[in-house]
């Protein structure tokens, strides 16, 4: 039997509701007035870079696969942090071009394991936002490192010299990977430095 | 009846609300596993990376090509030794490997992901090579790779004894390559080849068929045991097909084999007519290859 039309009236208006409802979950979360959210210009310019000392020869290796996003509630401003002050940066380690094949697939299988941690992440809060000279804005956030799925507690520094979005921001840190459990690397039966030296620079702007 | 034909609804409009605000509240970031989420507008637009299929390490076997190719703008610098002596000489000719020896040196370049050109000479006839290879096809899987190349090239050979009638020095080749992976750790490549003037001393050019027959186990990260045969016609004093193996080390851009064969050819054109050597211990010749990336 076919149901009659008016039969299908609370079933309209129940799959009305679901869709406005499912509508008002998938609007974007408002941040407070005066907030900023900025994101990794996925069309910008980007590098990340580490680099390795070795016996007979330092190696690096590049990406440009770097995305993430930084909240600042209170926007760039030299002084105290709002709360709720926050960054996220992530590396997609499997595009590691270390200027060899056959490098950058030893990286992958036998020491980075991407196929079981794909990427490289820091999730951290803002402490600090200086302004040494002007125009000039240093970043402090502490957080969470994770490489090789191993997480470390770290502070990183970020610096600026744009005082208005698109903000270029430069990165530039160290690692151990003993600390990551990442076996050190060899290359030609010699194993290259624990320490890896990384920069990151990339552009934060206005979501598109 | 109808009372289920509206609870059902209800559920389903009243569940998908629920996910898709959980999925916002929750995953705003698309992370992986227990990597934090944050919870803002910024979301993951693509997934992580995910590396081009792989059967076999290396660019080659002991003699075939494997339709693993270099990365865009790569080189490969190759040198191989086949020692003429057979090992069963013994100590006087130090199993071979006092020589004299057939020797090959290679040099590839990438132009793309997929397609490269190889110059490379041999000393046994002064056999100059020319190659083109292309990865055409593969079909990626995590125990079950699958990639298909061709490989086409042209051959000069230099040094020809001056007989009647006159030696032609020109060969041509087409191989295509079918690499297997069976598991992480094991590969199988077919070859099947056409060559063009297979024995040059021939008083008109011959077509010639065969068919290769490539495998490899990976027992670690940097070492492998490998193994080849060339299935082939009988030309002219090439009367045998021809098999090899051996042992695979990869370092710091390099592979290094050492290999045991009756086959003393290397290049293309000369060991796709088989050998003149029977697969017996007696006439087994010891050789190896190295190349390096850059």
């Amino acid at each position: 039997m076919r149901p009659s039309v008016l039969a299908l009236v609370p079933l309209l208006q129940v799959r009305t509701a679901g869709a406005v409802l499912a509508l008002l979950a998938s609007l974007p979360v408002p941040h407070p007035v005066g907030a900023q959210e900025l994101h990794v210009d996925g069309t910008g310019e980007r590098l990340v870079r580490f680099v390795s000392q070795a016996p007979l020869e330092d190696f690096d290796g590049v990406t440009e696969a770097i995305d993430g996003f930084l909240l600042l509630p209170g926007g760039l401003q030299a002084g105290s942090v709002p709360s709720g002050s926050r960054v996220y940066l992530e590396v997609d380690l499997a595009t590691i071009d270390t200027g060899i094949s056959l490098r950058n697939r030893h990286m992958r299988d036998n020491y980075l394991h991407t196929d079981r941690f794909p990427y490289a992440t820091y999730s951290a809060e803002v402490s600090r936002i200086e302004e040494p000279s002007p125009g000039t804005y240093v970043v402090s956030a502490r957080g969470i490192l994770s490489i090789h799925g191993v997480d470390r507690e770290r502070t990183l520094e970020c610096r600026t010299e744009d005082a208005a979005p698109p903000h270029r921001v430069r990165c530039a840190f160290t690692i151990l990977l003993s600390d990551h459990d990442v076996e050190i690397p060899r290359l030609m039966f010699m194993k290259v430095a624990d320490q890896v030296e990384l920069s990151l620079e990339f552009i934060l702007a206005e979501p598109r | 009846m109808k009372r289920h034909s509206i609870v059902r609804p209800w559920a389903s409009a009243f569940a998908s609300a629920v996910l898709a605000a959980g999925a916002m509240v929750a995953q705003p970031a698309g992370s992986l596993g227990a990597q934090e989420e944050p919870p803002v507008q910024w979301q993951r637009t693509q997934g992580p990376t995910e590396p081009p299929p792989l059967v076999f390490r290396s660019t080659q076997g002991i003699n075939f090509p494997t339709a693993t190719t270099l990365a865009k703008g790569e080189w490969q610098f190759e040198v191989s030794h086949r020692f003429r002596p057979a090992m069963s000489e013994g100590s006087d000719a130090l199993w071979g490997l006092d020589g004299p020896v057939y020797l090959r040196l290679g040099l590839g370049y990438a132009i793309t992901d997929r397609f490269s050109v190889t110059l490379q000479r041999s000393n046994e006839q002064d056999n100059l090579d020319l190659n083109f290879r292309g990865r055409l096809w593969e079909r990626a899987h995590d125990r079950f790779p699958f990639l298909l190349a061709a490989q086409v090239g042209a051959a000069w050979n230099g040094e020809l004894p001056e007989v009647s009638p006159e030696p032609n020095p020109w060969q041509f080749y087409a191989m295509v390559i079918l690499d297997q992976g069976l598991g992480e750790r094991v590969g199988v490549g077919l070859v099947p080849a056409y060559l063009r003037n297979p024995d040059v001393f021939a008083e008109s050019p011959d077509n010639a068929y065969s068919l290769g027959v490539h495998g490899q186990v990976y027992l670690s990260d940097d070492w492998s045991l490998l193994g080849e045969w060339n299935f082939s016609d009988a030309w002219n004093e090439r009367l045998h097909d021809w098999g090899a193996f051996g042992v695979e080390l990869e370092a710091g851009g390099h592979f290094f084999k050492l290999v045991v064969t009756n086959a003393t050819s290397t290049n293309p054109s000369q060991f796709l007519a088989g050998t003149p050597f029977k697969f017996e211990p007696e006439e087994w010749r010891l050789g190896f290859n190295i190349t390096r990336l850059f």
